[in-house]
């Protein structure tokens, strides 16, 4: 009988440890207040995680329900899923589950997702610190995401009610202007942009704590041994997300604010009728939302870059450049925000400086995605579950960066704007890429979590579907956009019929793939128990058990290069990577300690 | 083994995540600086709007802000200032262990507080006084403060056959405008010379007879001739600073020069307020398009093809394209109440910033001394030491970016040139 076999774990130097509750995080003490009120950065990214999924769920769930009322797009007039096609109903129906599924989409789950869920977790740990540098913030920003959901939960489920025909105030009668709030149409319909704009604006906040506690955490806790430049690279993605968090939020929190005593007092700044001009809403809007575009991929660009590194058993290649490409991207964010405004009537030569600055975004974009690829030549590559969602992460990344470039030329953009084009552009990146990252992420730290191995050919399959679903639902729309396809749009010409039943069908392979991952993840409950290094990272993260005591370390971690991996070893008897304490600098007594 | 290298010196504030109180108190202060950066970036959103409409309407902006008192503004200026000092001081108190200077110096602090927002309360008031609010209902500001139906001598209600109270006409309203802005421009902030064109408007719209019924006809004088051109120039030194203010003080040769075209004006039969009068909106109606020639820009200048767009739409009063008339000096002086349409609305627009802007640093003001408060009770209880005092450094920064957001916002609203 090997180790593996037995209900055991094993420490860093691949001696058994057998679990007793309470000596980690996860048992460390119990009872719901217990997790409700912990300042433990672990379980407060555990928590997000189960409400960022609840998130996703309910987004996804508009997203296949729009994607199936597309099904019938071209039937206008015949009754279908209970309504007529084209009717105002059918068309309000649509309007609100876009919009929903958006602002879900964008403000709960895809900003907080890896900051909050990966970040909270692994930060720290990557630091070999204890906690971030204000635990209590950390809740706090919980809180905050917790209350800013929950109003848009509440316009959410006044929309469903109204729906069925149940009369709803306006303050909670579902929401319908798409997640941009662009004025003058938010100013002027009849659905809840007051609740939506403060739910917004308290997740801003809650986006805004996490950020700057990381700053403080990096600045702060950083171990003995590690400088900037021997972090993981996963820290310097979240470094320059923070900075981002800290430096956009604001803009986007003032104009939410103005948006709101728009609605309810008229103050008019947006409102042309009374003197104010609806564009300047566009500038405020897109001033916060396109560097928040890089607040949904930069942790994504992190997590890959410590997941290739890891699996191809390879130092990463041109470590500065990635780790300065990151802060490039989240600087080049904040001056090319006028590329959404195009075609509303900007000067044309503020148009083509924002074309150029745009273009330049591409240039560190392109640096990363080189430097993983230089990391895998050569490498011994281990193609397993979380180096598959790397892989392909690079795969729709890249796609999704080339077609920018589309959208970013004048010239081009024009033709493009507001398709499908645009649609099928953002998915692939901040769907594709992020989801992919995060997907990949979690299977990546799983063990280091949940101290649990999934199942590695479910893993597979499920990363199977994804893909194929994902590029079938998106690809597609690449073409659908450029032969004219609008978007936000309830109908269609029929000759666009084929183009949404492909991607309809790939919606729905996605979610199957979904689900797969998800169920994974819940049988992973009865999974073997992980040993505290089953991929052989040198990254402080696995120089503690699975899953850590609840402060993190048995004693002091020292920072070492995170990408030497030389000095583990693969002990086959537990599928996992171990130590030899004489290569442990941090280890006090270079003794296994217990 | 580390947990017991440092449990020598780990006392109680000292949080476990930290090693020494050092990083613990570096860490505090670094995080409450980025939260000052956010919280600059969140006005600076407010200080972007307002630059922009401010470029594009600088008259407008020098001619709306001739409704807020400087003189309020700089005492509170000089307030924040000095609660900033005390709370300086407190700083220093907590780092020297001086319990007492301290406590002191917290209260001086939170009373500068108190006396910020209780003057910000009589500037409020004043304001909503001439009808200026926060809000669409500023629109038609001058009208919100008059009455709205036709009452008898009594007071009550002339109603019709069908018992339903009758709107004053457009001409009652009319008056009624001119006299409420004669009296908070030219009266309450001692306004320089209004120019002749306006002279004569308010003399059409009886201004200086019910001046007169009140006893104040001087006023009216006053404001249009200085008691005569003999005191002109010492009346105009004395006004000097506010002059500049206003932003249409105007040398002096305009004021003799002004004089001469108003008779002119005044004598000119081409000269026609009934298409002015058709101009000033009756409250609850929001009047058609005037058709005034319109400049190739919208509003802010961001959208000039926004504006091209409703042009052709005809939508009425969707996107208002009127031209702002110089105002830069008395001659072409023109009340408020017979801006056309569109500049009213800008004018509005400066009050909204103004609310938004000073409400939001109220707010910040009132979160500060929620803190200051906080820590007086802490340091009442004597929980600060020479060792430990991160929080009042720390509510002394917020403190001190409370002052330093209103001492841009000052110079902005209140000393417009
Ligand atoms: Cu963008």
């Amino acid at each position: 009988m090997t180790v593996a076999d037995k209900p055991i774990t094993t420490d860093i130097y691949g001696q058994p440890v057998e679990p007793k509750p309470g000596n980690d995080y996860i048992t460390h003490s119990k009872g719901v207040l217990s997790w409700a009120l912990t300042l433990d950065h672990k379980r407060i990214g555990l928590m997000y995680l189960v409400a960022v999924l609840a998130a996703f769920a309910i987004g996804g769930f508009f997203a296949i329900f729009l994607r199936t009322m597309l099904l019938f797009g071209s039937k206008v007039g015949e009754t279908r899923m209970g309504f007529e096609v084209g009717a105002a109903a059918w068309n309000d129906f649509y309007n609100q589950a876009f919009t929903l599924h958006g602002a879900i989409m964008v403000f709960m789950f895809i900003i907080p997702a890896i900051p909050a869920v990966l970040g909270n977790f692994a930060l720290p740990l990557q630091l070999g610190a204890k906690d971030v540098a204000f635990p209590r913030l950390n809740l706090l920003s919980f809180y905050c995401w917790c209350g800013g959901s929950a109003l848009l939960a509440a316009i959410l489920f006044g929309g469903i009610l109204s729906a069925f025909g149940i009369a709803m105030p306006q303050a909670l009668n579902g929401l319908d202007t798409g997640w941009t709030f662009y004025t003058p149409y938010s100013t002027t319909t009849q659905t809840g942009v007051v609740l939506a704009t403060l739910g917004a604006f308290i997740l801003g906040f809650s986006s805004i704590l996490t950020g700057l506690n990381f700053v403080a955490t990096i600045h702060m806790l950083k171990p003995k041994g590690m400088g900037w430049f021997n972090m993981p690279l996963f820290l310097w993605a979240m470094y320059a997300t923070a900075v981002i968090q800290i430096l956009a939020t604001p803009v986007l929190a003032i104009t939410l604010l103005l948006l709101c005593a728009e609605n309810l007092i008229g103050i008019g700044v947006f409102d042309p009728k009374l003197g104010g001009d609806p564009v300047l809403f566009q500038h405020f809007f897109w001033f916060y939302s396109h560097p928040a575009v890089y607040i949904m991929i930069l942790p994504g660009l992190g997590v890959v870059s410590e997941i290739i590194s890891t699996f191809s058993r390879k130092h990463i290649f041109g470590y500065k450049f990635i780790a300065y490409s990151s802060v490039a991207i989240a600087l080049f964010g904040f001056i090319v925000w006028g590329h959404h405004m195009f075609t509303s009537g900007q000067s044309a030569m503020i148009n083509a400086i924002f074309s150029l600055l745009t273009m330049s975004v591409a240039i560190p974009s392109a640096i990363k995605v080189f430097n993983w690829l230089a990391t895998m030549y050569h490498g011994k590559i281990r193609v397993e579950t979380p180096m598959l969602y790397a892989m392909g992460f690079i795969w729709l990344f890249t796609i999704g960066g080339l077609t920018g470039l589309f959208l970013a030329a004048l010239s081009t953009d024009i033709y493009f704007h507001d398709t499908y084009f645009v649609v099928a552009h953002f998915h692939y990146v901040m769907v594709g890429s992020t989801l992919f990252a995060f997907l990949g992420g979690m299977y990546y730290w799983f063990p280091k979590m949940f101290g649990r191995m999934y199942n590695e050919t479910w893993g597979r399959i499920g990363w199977a579907f994804c893909f194929v679903g994902f590029n079938a639902t998106f690809f597609i729309q690449f073409i659908a956009g450029s032969k004219g396809m609008p978007r936000r749009y309830a109908t269609f010409v029929d000759d666009f019929t084929w183009y949404h039943h492909l991607s309809t069908g790939g919606s729905y392979i996605l979610t199957i793939g979904l689900f797969i991952v998800l169920a994974n993840w819940i049988l992973a409950k009865r999974g073997r128990r992980a040993p505290a290094n089953p991929w052989g990272g040198n990254q402080l993260e696995w120089h503690t058990n699975s899953p850590p005591p609840h402060a993190n370390f048995e004693y002091d971690p020292v920072g070492t290069d995170p990408y030497h991996f030389h000095d583990w070893t693969y002990d086959e008897k537990i599928d996992g990577y171990v130590l030899d304490p004489e290569h442990d600098p941090g280890n006090p007594t270079h003794a296994p300690v217990h | 083994m580390s947990d017991h290298d440092h449990d020598h010196d780990h006392p109680d504030y000292l949080a476990h995540h930290f090693d020494t109180p050092d990083q613990q108190f570096e860490a505090g202060k670094l995080g409450m600086w980025l939260f000052l950066v956010t919280e600059v970036l969140m006005f600076g959103g407010l200080f972007c709007a307002y630059a922009l409409y401010r470029a594009n309407h600088p008259d407008i902006f020098a001619y709306a802000h001739g409704f807020l008192d400087w003189k309020l503004g700089a005492v509170n200026t000089a307030i924040l200032l000095a609660s900033s000092f005390t709370m300086a001081l407190a700083v220093r108190a907590s780092q020297l262990g001086q319990q007492g200077v301290l406590i002191l110096m917290l209260v001086l602090t939170l009373g500068g507080g108190f006396g910020f927002l209780g003057i910000k309360y009589v500037e409020y008031t004043s304001k909503f006084g001439h009808s200026i609010w926060p809000g669409q209902m500023n629109l038609y500001y001058p009208i919100a403060d008059i009455k709205l139906y036709q009452e008898d001598a009594d007071g009550n209600r002339i109603t019709d056959d069908q018992g339903n109270p009758i709107p004053i006409t457009r001409e009652m309203q009319l008056r009624e405008i001119a006299f409420v802005e004669f009296e908070t421009l030219a009266i309450k902030h001692h306004y320089t010379p209004l120019g002749v064109d306006a002279e004569q408007y308010y003399l059409d719209m009886g201004v200086r007879e019910r001046l007169e019924e009140h006893g104040h006809a001087e006023h009216f004088d006053h404001v249009f001739h200085h008691g005569g051109h003999g005191t002109h120039h010492a009346d105009e030194a004395d006004h000097g600073s506010h002059d500049g203010d206003e932003g249409h003080g105007g040398d002096d040769g305009h004021g003799h020069a002004g004089h001469e075209d108003a008779h002119a004006a005044a004598d000119d039969p081409a000269y026609d307020y009934e298409h002015e009068l058709a101009l000033i909106p009756v409250a609850g109606e929001v009047p058609a398009r005037s058709k005034v020639p319109a400049p190739a820009y919208a509003s802010t200048g961001l959208s000039p093809s926004f504006a091209h767009d409703a042009d052709e739409a005809e939508k009425p009063g969707l996107v208002e394209t009127l031209g702002a008339p110089d105002l830069s000096h008395a001659k072409h002086y023109i009340p408020y109440a017979m801006q056309p349409e569109g500049v009213q609305r800008r004018i509005h627009l400066f009050f909204q910033i103004y609310y938004c802007a000073t409400g939001l640093h109220a707010l910040h003001v009132l979160i500060g001394m929620g803190c200051i408060t906080w820590v007086l009770g802490k340091s009442l209880a004597g929980a600060f030491t020479a060792e430990y005092n991160v929080p009042v450094d720390i509510v002394g920064l917020y403190w001190h970016i409370v002052d330093l957001i209103w001492i841009f916002l000052f110079p902005l609203l209140y000393l417009i040139h």
